[in-house]
């Protein structure tokens, strides 16, 4: 026996010693002791365990997983001087022996993991489809039953997710306008045509910026509060607890919250418009010394109304996304709390996703109608 | 006698303007089932935080394992952490993690066990506590009250403490799994030679499990011992409590 380093287990003279406390903290030690043994093939093996001084069950259970290697090899074990409390606790041990190998769980392949995460996505989409199915049902529902809509509740979703967002929307949106202009500015100068900062300013903020940055805040705003929200009522069974009460979640919760961004959309993306103009006035006035007057001049001949609906049109698309996503994955959440975190996340990132997808969706319509 | 492996001594707390204990001693030996009694806000929960590391008394000293809990540094206090399990009256198992994971977690994280090693120990945990092989593929929310109980006391043995806390293991089970339950901690304790200190108001679980126990109220322990040392006493609570 080797003093030093072989506190646990020796090898000597067709013995296998067991020696000093086998208790949970060391037996990583033990294994890795065991496994630097060089054993040769006898046909037995004493295994004697005299100089155990303590083990206690999660000792027995690698006493015995040990015991069971060896026989593997063909190797029989014998066990001399066993403690009474190792014996007793073998006993322990052995029931489980047959329990614990079926346990053991196979490695995913690569085909598995990639045709796993095919399904899921597969799984996502028929997951949204039913989820739009039930919220046009509460729709169709409502307007069939307009007592049965829950007005108020929609009001408080406009107070809560549209018009407290307006001041973090409309203060993006101003400083985007004016970092726009600016930029522009420098480039502009340089040949001169400084004026036409104007046309560049006013239709990228109405057609473009103005709808996306409103979508894109939103999107991270409310849209994870309402993941958020219905998540936790899933968690605590309030969601349940109304639907014995036959409050329908989707016609008290889901609804009233979609069309309320439906409605508080276009708003915000009007108000987005005039702080994104406004900032690039600003920016004009600064760096290229064009008045409010001048600047005024210029977008009345040649702003087009089309462009200020082309922005508009895109809010209530926008809306149903975001609220659709994110009300949807409140309802995906299971019973866990890390659940909550997962389909808050995707919800936001998803929803911007989707938005801007569908941007680019508006920008070939109104290229082909010519808008 | 053997060493107490719990010795409370004049604790008190109060939260505030409100005193919970004043002044309370006792001691818990080794190899006992121990109670805490008492009707419901007399401070026994608050006891056994303190006994925990979760809460500290106002004054006196609480000793386990021979340490006197808060007078440890951190790294002592990690140690002498690893030397109990606690099951909470709401299991508190993770809800993110299958009850294997939950099981196994202590394990991963405090020991250099082979992952062979670990899975065979966690095998042999929930086959120990009733509990099949596919129900610890579960997660918490898949299980029913019991399971999560049973679960919960499997995570608790996971490190093979020789002390163990159960906060009102049997409260909210129907009578059936309760006396298993009681069944289960007989066993453990007779298996292991475990200390278990539990809290409870279930008069089934003290007739069946308690050795020892006391009873607190009026903020005082009012009786203690066996539980026929506990029916002899004279006290108004105590006929209450008792006839339920
Ligand atoms: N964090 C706290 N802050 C203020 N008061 C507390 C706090 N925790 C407990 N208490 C008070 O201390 C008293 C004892 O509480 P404790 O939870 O220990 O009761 P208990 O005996 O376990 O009761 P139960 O049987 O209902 O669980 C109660 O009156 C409670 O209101
Ligand atoms: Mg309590």
């Amino acid at each position: 026996m080797r003093q030093t380093e072989n506190i646990y287990i020796g090898f000597k003279e067709k013995t296998l010693f067991c020696l000093g406390a086998w208790l949970t903290p060391n037996l990583g030690l033990v294994e890795k002791e065991f496994a630097k043994l060089v054993l040769p093939s006898y046909e037995d093996l004493a295994m004697d365990l005299s100089a155990l001084d303590a083990c206690d069950v999660n000792g027995a259970i690698l006493l015995h997983a040990l015991i069971e290697r060896l026989r593997k090899k063909k190797i029989t074990v014998i066990l001399y001087n066993l403690p009474s409390e190792a014996e007793h606790l073998l006993n322990i041990t052995r029931l489980s022996e047959e329990a614990s190998l079926s346990a053991i769980r196979a490695k995913e392949s690569l085909f598995a993991t990639i045709g796993a995460g095919a399904y899921r996505v597969y799984l996502g989409l028929t997951e949204y489809l039913s989820f739009s199915g039930q919220l046009a049902f509460s729709l169709f529902y409502a307007l069939r039953y307009p007592s049965s809509f829950r007005i108020k509740e929609m009001l408080r979703s406009i107070q809560e997710h549209s018009i407290k967002a307006l001041p973090i929307v409309l203060l993006t949106s101003m400083l985007i306008g004016l970092v726009i202009a600016y930029q522009s500015a420098l480039q502009i100068q340089k040949y001169g045509a400084d004026i036409f900062v104007v046309d560049m300013l006013v239709i990228s903020v109405t057609r473009e910026l103005a709808p996306l940055i409103a979508a894109i805040v939103i999107a991270g705003r409310s849209g994870s509060a309402y993941t958020a929200q219905l998540g936790v009522m899933k968690i605590t069974e309030e969601i349940d607890a109304m639907r014995t009460m036959g409050f329908d979640p989707f016609r008290f919760i889901v609804l009233p919250n979609v069309l309320a961004l439906m409605i508080g959309l276009p708003m915000i993306i009007f108000l987005a418009d005039i702080m994104g103009i406004a900032g690039g006035m600003l920016a004009a006035r600064v760096e290229l010394g064009i008045t409010v007057l001048e600047f005024v001049g210029r977008m009345e001949e040649i702003f087009n109304i089309n462009h200020l609906f082309v922005g508009l049109i895109k809010g209530p698309f926008f809306a149903l996304i975001i609220a659709s996503i994110g009300s949807m994955r409140g309802m995906a959440v299971e019973n866990s709390t890390d659940s909550i975190g997962i389909n808050t996340k995707a919800s936001v990132v998803s929803a911007i996703f989707m938005v801007i997808i569908c941007d680019a969706i508006f920008s070939i319509i109104f290229l082909e109608l010519g808008i | 006698m053997k060493a107490p492996v719990v010795r409370v001594r004049n604790v008190s707390t109060r939260f505030g303007e409100y005193l919970v204990h004043d002044d309370i001693s006792f001691d818990i030996y080794e190899g006992e089932i121990f109670g805490l009694l008492g009707p419901s806000g007399y401070g026994k929960s608050t006891m056994m935080r303190e006994m925990i590391l979760l809460q500290e008394p106002d004054s006196g000293s609480i000793e386990v394992l021979g340490k006197e809990v808060w007078k440890l540094g951190e790294k002592e206090a990690v140690e002498l952490r690893k030397q109990w399990g606690v099951v909470f009256q709401e299991s508190a198992l993770f809800s993110s993690l299958s009850v294997e994971e939950n099981i196994a977690l202590l394990l991963r994280e405090y020991t250099n066990m082979s992952p062979s090693l670990i899975r065979r120990v966690v095998a042999t945990k929930l086959e120990m506590v009733g509990l099949s092989q596919s129900d610890g593929r579960k997660y918490p929310s898949e299980l029913s009250g019991g399971m999560k109980k049973k679960a919960a006391l499997a995570r608790a043995l996971a490190m093979d403490p020789k002390l163990l806390f159960l906060d009102e293991p049997t409260s909210s089970l129907d009578p059936v799994s309760a006396a298993e339950f009681d069944s289960l901690i007989l066993s453990l304790r007779e298996l292991l030679g475990l200390t278990i200190v539990i809290v409870t108001h279930d008069l089934a679980s003290i007739r069946k499990t308690l050795d020892t126990m006391v009873l607190f109220a009026d903020k005082k322990v009012i009786a203690r011992g066996t539980l026929q040392d506990v029916l002899k006493t004279r006290h108004p609570i105590i006929e209450s409590f008792f006839l339920q």
